[in-house]
Protein backbone atom coordinates (compact mmCIF):
# COMPACT_ATOMS: atom_id res chain seq x y z
CA UNK A 1 0.00 0.00 0.00
CA UNK A 2 1.10 3.48 -0.78
CA UNK A 3 2.25 5.59 2.03
CA UNK A 4 -1.11 7.41 2.35
CA UNK A 5 -0.36 9.37 5.58
CA UNK A 6 2.27 11.03 4.42
CA UNK A 7 0.16 11.96 1.10
CA UNK A 8 -0.69 15.55 -0.06
CA UNK A 9 -4.15 16.08 -1.63
CA UNK A 10 -2.59 16.18 -4.74
CA UNK A 11 -0.87 12.68 -4.23
CA UNK A 12 -4.69 11.43 -3.41
CA UNK A 13 -5.99 13.02 -6.73
CA UNK A 14 -3.44 10.95 -8.44
CA UNK A 15 -3.88 7.82 -6.92
CA UNK A 16 -5.57 4.93 -8.82
CA UNK A 17 -7.33 3.80 -6.16
CA UNK A 18 -8.23 7.04 -4.99
CA UNK A 19 -9.66 7.98 -8.26
CA UNK A 20 -11.49 4.90 -9.17
CA UNK A 21 -13.55 5.73 -5.51
CA UNK A 22 -14.16 10.07 -6.93
CA UNK A 23 -14.71 8.85 -10.29
CA UNK A 24 -16.18 5.49 -10.52
CA UNK A 25 -17.54 4.59 -7.12
CA UNK A 26 -15.88 1.59 -7.44
CA UNK A 27 -17.33 -0.82 -4.73
CA UNK A 28 -13.84 -2.11 -3.47
CA UNK A 29 -12.55 1.12 -3.22
CA UNK A 30 -14.95 2.75 -1.78
CA UNK A 31 -14.97 0.15 0.97
CA UNK A 32 -11.39 0.38 1.36
CA UNK A 33 -11.40 4.46 1.06
CA UNK A 34 -13.96 4.55 4.11
CA UNK A 35 -12.35 2.88 6.22
CA UNK A 36 -9.28 4.45 5.88
CA UNK A 37 -11.16 7.37 6.83
CA UNK A 38 -12.25 5.91 9.59
CA UNK A 39 -8.72 4.96 11.10
CA UNK A 40 -7.07 8.85 9.82
CA UNK A 41 -10.06 10.85 10.42
CA UNK A 42 -6.88 13.55 10.78
CA UNK A 43 -6.88 13.35 6.99
CA UNK A 44 -10.15 13.85 6.48
CA UNK A 45 -9.26 17.20 5.28
CA UNK A 46 -6.90 16.01 2.63
CA UNK A 47 -9.43 13.82 1.11
CA UNK A 48 -11.86 15.91 1.02
CA UNK A 49 -9.57 18.47 -1.38
CA UNK A 50 -8.28 15.53 -3.26
CA UNK A 51 -11.95 15.21 -4.08
CA UNK A 52 -12.44 18.52 -5.46
CA UNK A 53 -9.34 18.93 -6.65
CA UNK A 54 -10.66 15.81 -9.40
CA UNK A 55 -14.13 17.01 -10.01
CA UNK A 56 -12.59 20.63 -10.66
CA UNK A 57 -10.29 19.50 -12.71
CA UNK A 58 -13.15 17.74 -14.71
CA UNK A 59 -14.98 20.97 -15.01
CA UNK A 60 -12.59 23.16 -15.94
CA UNK A 61 -11.27 20.58 -18.92
CA UNK A 62 -14.68 19.39 -19.88
CA UNK A 63 -14.97 21.70 -23.04
CA UNK A 64 -17.37 19.36 -25.25
CA UNK A 65 -20.78 18.00 -24.98
CA UNK A 66 -21.42 14.50 -25.98
CA UNK A 67 -23.77 15.80 -28.68
CA UNK A 68 -21.04 17.28 -30.64
CA UNK A 69 -18.89 14.03 -30.04
CA UNK A 70 -21.58 12.15 -31.74
CA UNK A 71 -21.47 14.93 -34.49
CA UNK A 72 -17.49 14.18 -34.75
CA UNK A 73 -17.80 10.46 -34.91
CA UNK A 74 -20.51 10.36 -37.77
CA UNK A 75 -18.79 12.30 -39.59
CA UNK A 76 -15.49 9.72 -39.23
CA UNK A 77 -17.79 7.25 -40.13
CA UNK A 78 -18.66 8.94 -43.23
CA UNK A 79 -15.41 9.80 -44.45
CA UNK A 80 -13.82 6.45 -43.47
CA UNK A 81 -17.01 5.14 -46.11
CA UNK A 82 -15.80 7.53 -48.46
CA UNK A 83 -12.23 6.79 -48.04
CA UNK A 84 -12.87 2.88 -49.32
CA UNK A 85 -15.90 2.25 -51.27
CA UNK A 86 -16.15 -1.14 -52.14
CA UNK A 87 -18.70 -3.08 -53.06
CA UNK A 88 -21.89 -2.06 -55.39
CA UNK A 89 -24.31 -3.31 -53.01
CA UNK A 90 -23.25 -0.40 -50.51
CA UNK A 91 -25.23 1.57 -52.29
CA UNK A 92 -28.59 0.71 -51.93
CA UNK A 93 -28.28 1.37 -48.57
CA UNK A 94 -29.20 4.97 -48.89
CA UNK A 95 -32.07 4.17 -51.04
CA UNK A 96 -33.67 2.35 -48.36
CA UNK A 97 -34.64 5.45 -46.79
CA UNK A 98 -37.47 6.05 -48.52
CA UNK A 99 -39.00 3.14 -48.20
CA UNK A 100 -42.01 2.21 -45.34
CA UNK A 101 -41.79 -1.09 -44.72
CA UNK A 102 -45.16 -2.54 -44.88
CA UNK A 103 -44.72 -6.36 -44.22
CA UNK A 104 -47.60 -7.75 -41.99
CA UNK A 105 -46.84 -11.46 -41.53
CA UNK A 106 -43.37 -13.23 -40.85
CA UNK A 107 -43.09 -16.28 -41.95
CA UNK A 108 -39.85 -18.59 -41.34
CA UNK A 109 -39.05 -20.90 -43.88
CA UNK A 110 -36.44 -22.95 -43.14
CA UNK A 111 -35.00 -25.61 -45.54
CA UNK A 112 -32.87 -27.49 -43.62
CA UNK A 113 -31.02 -31.00 -44.50
CA UNK A 114 -29.79 -33.02 -42.19
CA UNK A 115 -28.56 -35.58 -43.67
CA UNK A 116 -24.95 -34.73 -43.71
CA UNK A 117 -22.37 -37.08 -45.15
CA UNK A 118 -24.73 -38.33 -47.38
CA UNK A 119 -24.34 -37.49 -51.01
CA UNK A 120 -27.08 -36.36 -53.28
CA UNK A 121 -28.27 -38.45 -55.39
CA UNK A 122 -26.99 -38.61 -58.52
CA UNK A 123 -30.76 -38.82 -60.31
CA UNK A 124 -31.32 -35.66 -58.14
CA UNK A 125 -31.96 -32.67 -59.52
CA UNK A 126 -29.16 -30.71 -61.13
CA UNK A 127 -30.51 -27.40 -59.55
CA UNK A 128 -27.44 -26.25 -58.62
CA UNK A 129 -27.11 -22.05 -58.20
CA UNK A 130 -24.86 -21.77 -60.97
CA UNK A 131 -27.71 -23.16 -63.51
CA UNK A 132 -30.39 -21.25 -61.51
CA UNK A 133 -27.98 -17.85 -61.96
CA UNK A 134 -27.52 -18.59 -65.95
CA UNK A 135 -31.41 -18.39 -66.13
CA UNK A 136 -31.81 -15.47 -64.37
CA UNK A 137 -33.58 -12.28 -66.53
CA UNK A 138 -31.85 -9.43 -65.27
CA UNK A 139 -27.99 -8.82 -65.03
CA UNK A 140 -27.45 -10.17 -60.81
CA UNK A 141 -25.11 -8.42 -57.99
CA UNK A 142 -23.70 -11.21 -55.93
CA UNK A 143 -23.11 -11.10 -52.49
CA UNK A 144 -21.20 -14.27 -51.00
CA UNK A 145 -20.52 -14.40 -46.78
CA UNK A 146 -17.58 -16.09 -46.67
CA UNK A 147 -17.21 -14.84 -42.97
CA UNK A 148 -18.10 -17.01 -39.64
CA UNK A 149 -21.18 -14.80 -39.07
CA UNK A 150 -24.52 -13.80 -40.76
CA UNK A 151 -23.75 -10.91 -43.09
CA UNK A 152 -27.02 -8.16 -44.03
CA UNK A 153 -27.71 -7.54 -47.95
CA UNK A 154 -30.10 -4.55 -48.29
CA UNK A 155 -32.22 -4.68 -51.90
CA UNK A 156 -33.32 -2.08 -53.74
CA UNK A 157 -37.04 -2.27 -52.74
CA UNK A 158 -36.04 -2.28 -48.97
CA UNK A 159 -36.04 -5.79 -48.46
CA UNK A 160 -32.93 -7.24 -46.46
CA UNK A 161 -31.47 -11.08 -46.86
CA UNK A 162 -29.14 -11.63 -43.73
CA UNK A 163 -26.99 -14.20 -45.28
CA UNK A 164 -25.94 -16.92 -43.35
CA UNK A 165 -22.11 -17.90 -43.20
CA UNK A 166 -20.70 -20.13 -46.37
CA UNK A 167 -23.92 -18.79 -48.01
CA UNK A 168 -24.42 -16.44 -51.39
CA UNK A 169 -27.34 -15.13 -52.90
CA UNK A 170 -28.02 -13.33 -56.37
CA UNK A 171 -30.28 -10.94 -57.13
CA UNK A 172 -30.56 -7.76 -59.28
CA UNK A 173 -29.54 -4.13 -58.80
CA UNK A 174 -33.12 -3.04 -59.30
CA UNK A 175 -36.36 -4.86 -59.42
CA UNK A 176 -37.38 -3.87 -63.05
CA UNK A 177 -39.55 -6.95 -63.76
CA UNK A 178 -42.95 -8.05 -62.69
CA UNK A 179 -41.57 -10.40 -60.13
CA UNK A 180 -38.89 -10.01 -57.59
CA UNK A 181 -36.60 -12.76 -58.04
CA UNK A 182 -33.41 -13.83 -55.79
CA UNK A 183 -31.23 -16.72 -55.86
CA UNK A 184 -29.46 -18.37 -52.83
CA UNK A 185 -27.10 -21.04 -52.35
CA UNK A 186 -26.81 -21.85 -48.64
CA UNK A 187 -29.18 -20.19 -45.81
CA UNK A 188 -30.36 -16.85 -45.29
CA UNK A 189 -33.10 -14.67 -43.60
CA UNK A 190 -35.39 -12.55 -45.86
CA UNK A 191 -37.74 -9.70 -44.43
CA UNK A 192 -39.57 -8.67 -47.79
CA UNK A 193 -41.75 -5.30 -48.26
CA UNK A 194 -44.90 -6.14 -49.20
CA UNK A 195 -45.49 -5.48 -52.43
CA UNK A 196 -48.64 -7.16 -54.05
CA UNK A 197 -48.13 -6.21 -57.38
CA UNK A 198 -44.19 -7.66 -57.14
CA UNK A 199 -44.44 -10.97 -55.77
CA UNK A 200 -41.05 -12.12 -54.35
CA UNK A 201 -39.48 -15.16 -55.41
CA UNK A 202 -36.52 -17.33 -53.95
CA UNK A 203 -34.88 -20.26 -56.17
CA UNK A 204 -32.90 -22.06 -53.65
CA UNK A 205 -31.96 -25.85 -54.65
CA UNK A 206 -35.14 -27.48 -56.32
CA UNK A 207 -37.77 -24.78 -54.21
CA UNK A 208 -39.66 -22.18 -55.08
CA UNK A 209 -40.24 -20.21 -52.84
CA UNK A 210 -43.40 -17.07 -53.10
CA UNK A 211 -44.39 -14.57 -50.52
CA UNK A 212 -45.99 -11.28 -50.80
CA UNK A 213 -44.69 -9.46 -48.38
CA UNK A 214 -43.36 -11.43 -45.65
CA UNK A 215 -39.88 -13.06 -44.05
CA UNK A 216 -38.67 -15.98 -43.91
CA UNK A 217 -35.34 -17.73 -43.95
CA UNK A 218 -34.45 -20.43 -46.38
CA UNK A 219 -31.69 -22.97 -45.67
CA UNK A 220 -30.35 -24.98 -49.27
CA UNK A 221 -26.76 -26.12 -49.07
CA UNK A 222 -26.39 -27.91 -52.00
CA UNK A 223 -24.92 -30.87 -50.30
CA UNK A 224 -28.42 -31.25 -48.36
CA UNK A 225 -30.48 -34.51 -49.58
CA UNK A 226 -33.79 -33.07 -47.75
CA UNK A 227 -34.63 -29.80 -47.15
CA UNK A 228 -37.00 -28.64 -44.74
CA UNK A 229 -39.43 -25.16 -44.53
CA UNK A 230 -40.75 -23.88 -41.44
CA UNK A 231 -42.95 -20.95 -41.49
CA UNK A 232 -43.54 -18.98 -38.23
CA UNK A 233 -46.53 -16.63 -39.16
CA UNK A 234 -47.96 -15.29 -42.61
CA UNK A 235 -48.39 -17.75 -45.63
CA UNK A 236 -46.18 -18.65 -47.85
CA UNK A 237 -46.03 -21.03 -51.20
CA UNK A 238 -43.21 -23.68 -51.97
CA UNK A 239 -43.18 -25.59 -54.82
CA UNK A 240 -40.87 -28.50 -56.11
CA UNK A 241 -39.79 -26.95 -59.37
CA UNK A 242 -39.62 -29.45 -61.99
CA UNK A 243 -36.09 -30.40 -63.27
CA UNK A 244 -36.33 -28.79 -66.37
CA UNK A 245 -37.81 -26.07 -65.51
CA UNK A 246 -35.79 -23.11 -64.98
CA UNK A 247 -36.30 -20.27 -62.58
CA UNK A 248 -38.83 -17.58 -63.73
CA UNK A 249 -40.47 -19.97 -65.88
CA UNK A 250 -42.03 -22.25 -63.55
CA UNK A 251 -46.04 -22.42 -64.30
CA UNK A 252 -47.49 -22.46 -60.69
CA UNK A 253 -50.86 -23.69 -61.81
CA UNK A 254 -49.36 -26.73 -62.48
CA UNK A 255 -46.90 -26.92 -60.44
CA UNK A 256 -47.22 -29.23 -57.37
CA UNK A 257 -47.18 -26.22 -54.28
CA UNK A 258 -48.21 -26.35 -50.70
CA UNK A 259 -49.72 -22.98 -49.03
CA UNK A 260 -48.00 -22.76 -45.57
CA UNK A 261 -49.41 -20.88 -42.54
CA UNK A 262 -47.85 -20.24 -39.40
CA UNK A 263 -46.46 -22.98 -37.21
CA UNK A 264 -46.63 -25.82 -40.54
CA UNK A 265 -43.52 -26.72 -41.87
CA UNK A 266 -42.79 -28.83 -45.06
CA UNK A 267 -40.24 -31.84 -45.68
CA UNK A 268 -38.88 -32.22 -48.82
CA UNK A 269 -36.92 -34.84 -50.14
CA UNK A 270 -35.99 -34.10 -53.61
CA UNK A 271 -35.30 -37.86 -54.36
CA UNK A 272 -38.97 -38.36 -53.99
CA UNK A 273 -39.96 -35.34 -55.50
CA UNK A 274 -42.62 -34.60 -52.62
CA UNK A 275 -43.92 -32.21 -50.17
CA UNK A 276 -44.81 -33.25 -47.08
CA UNK A 277 -46.74 -31.14 -44.84
CA UNK A 278 -46.97 -31.22 -40.68
CA UNK A 279 -47.15 -29.03 -37.82
CA UNK A 280 -43.80 -27.37 -36.66
CA UNK A 281 -43.02 -29.11 -33.32
CA UNK A 282 -39.60 -27.51 -32.34
CA UNK A 283 -38.72 -24.02 -33.89
CA UNK A 284 -35.89 -23.69 -31.49
CA UNK A 285 -34.48 -25.93 -34.26
CA UNK A 286 -34.29 -23.19 -36.46
CA UNK A 287 -30.69 -21.83 -36.51
CA UNK A 288 -31.08 -18.27 -36.51
CA UNK A 289 -31.89 -16.00 -33.19
CA UNK A 290 -34.39 -13.76 -35.32
CA UNK A 291 -36.40 -16.55 -36.29
CA UNK A 292 -37.45 -18.33 -33.10
CA UNK A 293 -37.65 -15.22 -30.99
CA UNK A 294 -39.34 -12.11 -30.51
CA UNK A 295 -38.06 -8.99 -29.09
CA UNK A 296 -39.80 -8.24 -25.41
CA UNK A 297 -38.27 -4.99 -23.90
CA UNK A 298 -39.36 -4.12 -20.54
CA UNK A 299 -37.34 -0.85 -19.34
CA UNK A 300 -34.18 -2.29 -21.00
CA UNK A 301 -31.07 0.51 -21.29
CA UNK A 302 -31.15 0.91 -24.91
CA UNK A 303 -27.42 -0.05 -25.02
CA UNK A 304 -28.98 -3.47 -24.36
CA UNK A 305 -31.29 -3.24 -26.87
CA UNK A 306 -28.76 -2.44 -29.48
CA UNK A 307 -26.68 -4.99 -28.49
CA UNK A 308 -29.81 -7.56 -29.04
CA UNK A 309 -30.04 -6.51 -32.51
CA UNK A 310 -26.58 -6.42 -33.24
CA UNK A 311 -26.97 -9.98 -32.62
CA UNK A 312 -29.47 -11.08 -34.49
CA UNK A 313 -28.89 -8.88 -37.34
CA UNK A 314 -25.19 -8.75 -37.34
CA UNK A 315 -25.15 -5.37 -37.90
CA UNK A 316 -23.68 -2.97 -35.48
CA UNK A 317 -24.63 0.47 -33.66
CA UNK A 318 -22.84 3.51 -33.77
CA UNK A 319 -24.47 5.79 -30.56
CA UNK A 320 -23.52 7.92 -27.58
CA UNK A 321 -23.62 5.68 -24.64
CA UNK A 322 -23.13 8.86 -22.50
CA UNK A 323 -26.05 10.57 -24.35
CA UNK A 324 -28.09 7.90 -24.41
CA UNK A 325 -27.30 6.02 -20.83
CA UNK A 326 -31.03 6.96 -19.56
CA UNK A 327 -33.12 5.85 -22.16
CA UNK A 328 -35.00 3.21 -21.53
CA UNK A 329 -37.31 0.65 -24.41
CA UNK A 330 -40.50 -1.12 -23.34
CA UNK A 331 -42.01 -2.43 -26.40
CA UNK A 332 -42.27 -5.83 -27.58
CA UNK A 333 -41.16 -6.24 -31.21
CA UNK A 334 -41.51 -9.19 -33.61
CA UNK A 335 -43.06 -9.15 -37.47
CA UNK A 336 -41.06 -5.98 -38.36
CA UNK A 337 -38.11 -5.89 -40.50
CA UNK A 338 -34.96 -4.58 -38.95
CA UNK A 339 -35.67 -1.08 -40.77
CA UNK A 340 -38.92 -0.83 -38.78
CA UNK A 341 -38.02 -2.25 -35.79
CA UNK A 342 -35.57 0.83 -35.59
CA UNK A 343 -37.52 3.03 -36.83
CA UNK A 344 -40.10 1.94 -33.97
CA UNK A 345 -37.15 2.27 -31.47
CA UNK A 346 -35.62 5.64 -32.40
CA UNK A 347 -39.75 7.40 -32.33
CA UNK A 348 -40.62 6.08 -28.81
CA UNK A 349 -37.14 7.70 -27.65
CA UNK A 350 -37.14 10.19 -29.98
CA UNK A 351 -33.81 9.60 -32.02
CA UNK A 352 -33.01 9.60 -35.66
CA UNK A 353 -30.79 7.22 -37.39
CA UNK A 354 -29.02 6.84 -40.63
CA UNK A 355 -27.20 3.70 -41.89
CA UNK A 356 -23.84 3.56 -43.51
CA UNK A 357 -22.86 0.37 -44.89
CA UNK A 358 -21.38 -1.68 -41.79
CA UNK A 359 -23.60 0.39 -39.14
CA UNK A 360 -26.32 2.39 -38.10
CA UNK A 361 -25.78 5.51 -36.28
CA UNK A 362 -28.21 6.82 -33.86
CA UNK A 363 -28.42 10.59 -33.26
CA UNK A 364 -29.90 11.33 -30.16
CA UNK A 365 -29.99 13.94 -27.54
CA UNK A 366 -30.32 11.89 -24.50
CA UNK A 367 -33.67 11.22 -22.63
CA UNK A 368 -34.45 12.53 -19.28
CA UNK A 369 -34.15 9.93 -16.34
CA UNK B 1 -18.13 13.78 -15.88
CA UNK B 2 -18.61 10.84 -18.58
CA UNK B 3 -18.28 8.37 -15.95
CA UNK B 4 -19.67 5.59 -17.26
CA UNK B 5 -17.87 6.17 -20.26
CA UNK B 6 -14.64 6.25 -18.48
CA UNK B 7 -15.48 2.78 -16.35
CA UNK B 8 -15.73 1.11 -19.79
CA UNK B 9 -12.29 2.36 -20.93
CA UNK B 10 -10.35 -0.94 -19.83
CA UNK B 11 -7.75 -1.23 -22.24
CA UNK B 12 -8.60 -4.62 -22.94
CA UNK B 13 -11.73 -3.69 -24.46
CA UNK B 14 -10.27 -0.84 -26.22
CA UNK B 15 -7.55 -3.23 -27.34
CA UNK B 16 -9.96 -5.63 -28.89
CA UNK B 17 -12.17 -2.83 -30.80
CA UNK B 18 -8.80 -1.84 -31.55
CA UNK B 19 -8.54 -5.65 -32.91
CA UNK B 20 -11.80 -5.23 -34.75
CA UNK B 21 -10.24 -2.06 -36.35
CA UNK B 22 -7.16 -3.47 -37.86
CA UNK B 23 -9.34 -6.39 -39.74
CA UNK B 24 -11.49 -3.59 -41.32
CA UNK B 25 -14.09 -3.19 -38.81
CA UNK B 26 -15.14 0.39 -39.00
CA UNK B 27 -17.96 0.13 -36.34
CA UNK B 28 -15.20 -0.96 -33.94
CA UNK B 29 -13.35 1.76 -34.81
CA UNK B 30 -16.00 4.72 -34.67
CA UNK B 31 -16.53 2.92 -31.41
CA UNK B 32 -12.78 3.26 -30.38
CA UNK B 33 -12.76 6.50 -31.60
CA UNK B 34 -16.11 7.41 -29.90
CA UNK B 35 -14.05 6.54 -26.35
CA UNK B 36 -11.59 8.49 -27.02
CA UNK B 37 -13.16 11.44 -28.07
CA UNK B 38 -13.70 13.90 -25.00
CA UNK B 39 -9.87 13.18 -23.59
CA UNK B 40 -8.22 13.75 -26.52
CA UNK B 41 -10.33 17.07 -27.52
CA UNK B 42 -10.04 18.02 -23.99
CA UNK B 43 -6.10 17.70 -24.28
CA UNK B 44 -5.71 19.60 -27.36
CA UNK B 45 -7.76 22.20 -25.93
CA UNK B 46 -3.82 22.91 -23.94
CA UNK B 47 -3.03 23.86 -27.48
CA UNK B 48 -5.29 25.54 -29.07
CA UNK B 49 -8.69 27.58 -28.08
CA UNK B 50 -9.83 27.21 -31.70
CA UNK B 51 -12.71 24.34 -31.66
CA UNK B 52 -12.90 23.62 -34.81
CA UNK B 53 -9.10 23.45 -35.40
CA UNK B 54 -9.52 20.88 -33.13
CA UNK B 55 -12.06 19.06 -34.24
CA UNK B 56 -10.35 18.86 -37.73
CA UNK B 57 -7.21 17.90 -36.52
CA UNK B 58 -9.10 14.92 -34.43
CA UNK B 59 -10.86 13.62 -37.84
CA UNK B 60 -7.09 14.27 -39.49
CA UNK B 61 -5.77 11.91 -37.10
CA UNK B 62 -8.41 8.99 -36.71
CA UNK B 63 -8.32 9.21 -40.93
CA UNK B 64 -4.80 8.90 -40.72
CA UNK B 65 -4.33 6.25 -38.17
CA UNK B 66 -7.06 4.22 -39.93
CA UNK B 67 -5.30 4.33 -43.28
CA UNK B 68 -2.19 3.07 -41.49
CA UNK B 69 -4.33 0.59 -38.65
CA UNK B 70 -1.75 -2.57 -40.33
CA UNK B 71 1.15 -1.11 -39.84
CA UNK B 72 0.54 0.33 -36.40
CA UNK B 73 1.11 -1.74 -32.99
CA UNK B 74 -0.67 -0.31 -30.26
CA UNK B 75 -0.28 -1.48 -26.39
CA UNK B 76 -2.08 0.93 -24.30
CA UNK B 77 -4.82 2.54 -26.36
CA UNK B 78 -5.27 6.37 -24.47
CA UNK B 79 -1.74 6.81 -24.78
CA UNK B 80 -0.75 5.65 -27.99
CA UNK B 81 -3.69 8.26 -28.88
CA UNK B 82 -2.41 11.14 -26.62
CA UNK B 83 0.58 10.37 -27.99
CA UNK B 84 -0.21 10.47 -31.86
CA UNK B 85 -2.45 13.40 -30.96
CA UNK B 86 0.33 15.43 -29.87
CA UNK B 87 2.62 15.18 -32.39
CA UNK B 88 0.41 15.89 -34.81
CA UNK B 89 -0.31 19.15 -33.57
CA UNK B 90 2.99 19.97 -32.73
CA UNK B 91 3.57 19.13 -36.56
CA UNK B 92 0.92 21.58 -37.69
CA UNK B 93 1.94 24.36 -35.45
CA UNK B 94 5.17 24.13 -36.83
CA UNK B 95 3.96 24.36 -40.32
CA UNK B 96 1.12 26.88 -39.94
CA UNK B 97 1.21 30.51 -38.80
CA UNK B 98 -2.58 30.21 -38.09
CA UNK B 99 -3.52 32.27 -35.44
CA UNK B 100 -5.56 29.73 -33.96
CA UNK B 101 -2.83 28.22 -32.12
CA UNK B 102 -2.81 30.74 -28.78
CA UNK B 103 -0.05 29.25 -27.61
CA UNK B 104 3.73 28.22 -28.38
CA UNK B 105 4.06 24.81 -27.73
CA UNK B 106 7.32 24.49 -27.70
CA UNK B 107 8.00 27.69 -25.55
CA UNK B 108 7.05 27.77 -21.97
CA UNK B 109 4.93 30.87 -22.53
CA UNK B 110 2.16 31.32 -20.02
CA UNK B 111 -1.43 31.43 -21.71
CA UNK B 112 -3.76 34.56 -20.58
CA UNK B 113 -6.32 34.50 -22.94
CA UNK B 114 -7.64 30.98 -22.02
CA UNK B 115 -11.36 31.40 -23.17
CA UNK B 116 -13.44 28.29 -22.33
CA UNK B 117 -16.13 27.92 -24.51
CA UNK B 118 -19.57 26.94 -23.60
CA UNK B 119 -20.65 23.58 -24.74
CA UNK B 120 -23.22 22.93 -22.71
CA UNK B 121 -26.18 25.56 -23.20
CA UNK B 122 -28.57 24.29 -20.37
CA UNK B 123 -25.97 25.05 -17.84
CA UNK B 124 -26.29 28.74 -18.03
CA UNK B 125 -23.38 31.63 -17.96
CA UNK B 126 -23.02 31.30 -14.22
CA UNK B 127 -21.62 27.72 -14.28
CA UNK B 128 -19.96 28.91 -17.52
CA UNK B 129 -18.36 31.87 -15.84
CA UNK B 130 -17.44 28.96 -13.14
CA UNK B 131 -15.57 27.13 -15.12
CA UNK B 132 -13.86 30.01 -16.74
CA UNK B 133 -12.62 30.80 -13.24
CA UNK B 134 -11.70 26.87 -13.11
CA UNK B 135 -9.81 26.92 -16.30
CA UNK B 136 -8.06 29.93 -15.27
CA UNK B 137 -6.40 29.01 -12.81
CA UNK B 138 -5.35 26.30 -14.82
CA UNK B 139 -4.57 28.84 -17.85
CA UNK B 140 -2.34 30.57 -15.65
CA UNK B 141 0.38 27.85 -15.62
CA UNK B 142 2.87 27.68 -17.96
CA UNK B 143 2.24 25.71 -21.22
CA UNK B 144 3.81 22.37 -20.31
CA UNK B 145 2.15 22.65 -16.64
CA UNK B 146 -1.03 23.01 -18.11
CA UNK B 147 -0.16 20.00 -19.95
CA UNK B 148 1.25 17.71 -17.44
CA UNK B 149 -1.65 18.82 -15.02
CA UNK B 150 -4.48 17.36 -17.45
CA UNK B 151 -2.49 14.03 -18.12
CA UNK B 152 -1.77 13.77 -14.09
CA UNK B 153 -4.63 15.00 -12.63
CA UNK B 154 -7.54 14.60 -16.04
CA UNK B 155 -6.30 11.72 -17.53
CA UNK B 156 -4.58 9.83 -14.41
CA UNK B 157 -1.51 8.63 -15.85
CA UNK B 158 1.61 7.24 -14.25
CA UNK B 159 4.70 9.88 -14.44
CA UNK B 160 6.27 7.36 -17.03
CA UNK B 161 3.38 7.22 -19.14
CA UNK B 162 3.16 11.29 -19.26
CA UNK B 163 6.76 11.30 -19.98
CA UNK B 164 5.94 8.72 -22.71
CA UNK B 165 3.58 10.81 -24.16
CA UNK B 166 5.30 14.48 -23.89
CA UNK B 167 8.75 13.07 -24.94
CA UNK B 168 10.25 14.11 -21.95
CA UNK B 169 11.97 12.55 -18.99
CA UNK B 170 10.68 11.23 -15.97
CA UNK B 171 12.02 13.58 -13.77
CA UNK B 172 11.41 16.45 -15.91
CA UNK B 173 7.56 15.14 -15.80
CA UNK B 174 8.26 15.60 -11.62
CA UNK B 175 9.51 18.98 -11.37
CA UNK B 176 6.75 20.13 -14.21
CA UNK B 177 4.24 18.66 -11.59
CA UNK B 178 5.99 20.05 -8.48
CA UNK B 179 5.89 23.64 -9.73
CA UNK B 180 2.21 23.37 -11.05
CA UNK B 181 1.21 22.07 -8.20
CA UNK B 182 2.83 25.05 -6.14
CA UNK B 183 1.04 27.75 -7.99
CA UNK B 184 -2.50 25.89 -7.94
CA UNK B 185 -2.94 25.49 -4.34
CA UNK B 186 -4.95 27.32 -2.67
CA UNK B 187 -6.34 28.36 -5.73
CA UNK B 188 -10.21 27.45 -6.21
CA UNK B 189 -9.38 23.90 -7.78
CA UNK B 190 -8.57 22.78 -3.85
CA UNK B 191 -11.64 24.87 -2.88
CA UNK B 192 -14.83 23.45 -1.02
CA UNK B 193 -16.26 26.64 -1.96
CA UNK B 194 -16.70 25.85 -5.71
CA UNK B 195 -18.17 22.57 -5.43
CA UNK B 196 -21.37 24.12 -2.94
CA UNK B 197 -21.53 26.25 -5.52
CA UNK B 198 -21.59 24.19 -8.28
CA UNK B 199 -23.90 21.94 -6.64
CA UNK B 200 -26.18 24.54 -5.55
CA UNK B 201 -26.23 26.09 -8.94
CA UNK B 202 -27.47 22.26 -10.43
CA UNK B 203 -29.65 21.19 -8.07
CA UNK B 204 -31.68 25.08 -8.58
CA UNK B 205 -31.44 24.55 -12.16
CA UNK B 206 -32.68 21.44 -13.13
CA UNK B 207 -34.86 21.33 -16.03
CA UNK B 208 -37.28 19.51 -14.07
Amino acid sequence: MPPYQQFEPEDFAADSSFRRWKLFDEPEDRKFWEAWLLAHPEKADFVEKAGQLLENIYRAYDQISSREIGEEIHRLSHSLEEAESETPVRRLWSSRMKFAVAASVLAVLGLLGWLAGRSVPENGPSATYADLVKQASEPLEERINDSEKPSLVVLSDGSTILLQPHSRAGFPRRFSGAKREVYLSGEAFFEVAKNPEKPFYVYANSLVTKVLGTSFTVRAFEADSQLKVVVKTGTVSVFARPKETGAGTLDEKKAEGVVLTPNQQVVYSPKETRLVRSLVEKPALLALPIQRQSFHFRRTPIAEVFSTLEESYGVQFVFDREVMKDCYLTASLSDEPLFEKIDLICRTIGAEYTQTDAHIIISSRGCRP
Amino acid sequence: MNREQRISDENETLLELWRQARAGDKAAYCRLADSQYRTLFNYATNFTADREVIKDALQDLFIHIWERRQSITIQYVSIYFLRALRNQLLQEFRRSKRTAWSVNVQDAGYLTDFRTVETDIEQGEAVSEHRRKLHQAIGGLPKRQQEVVFLKFYEGLENEQIAEVMHINRQSVANLLFKAISTLRGSLLFSLYTLLFLLYFFVGNRPD
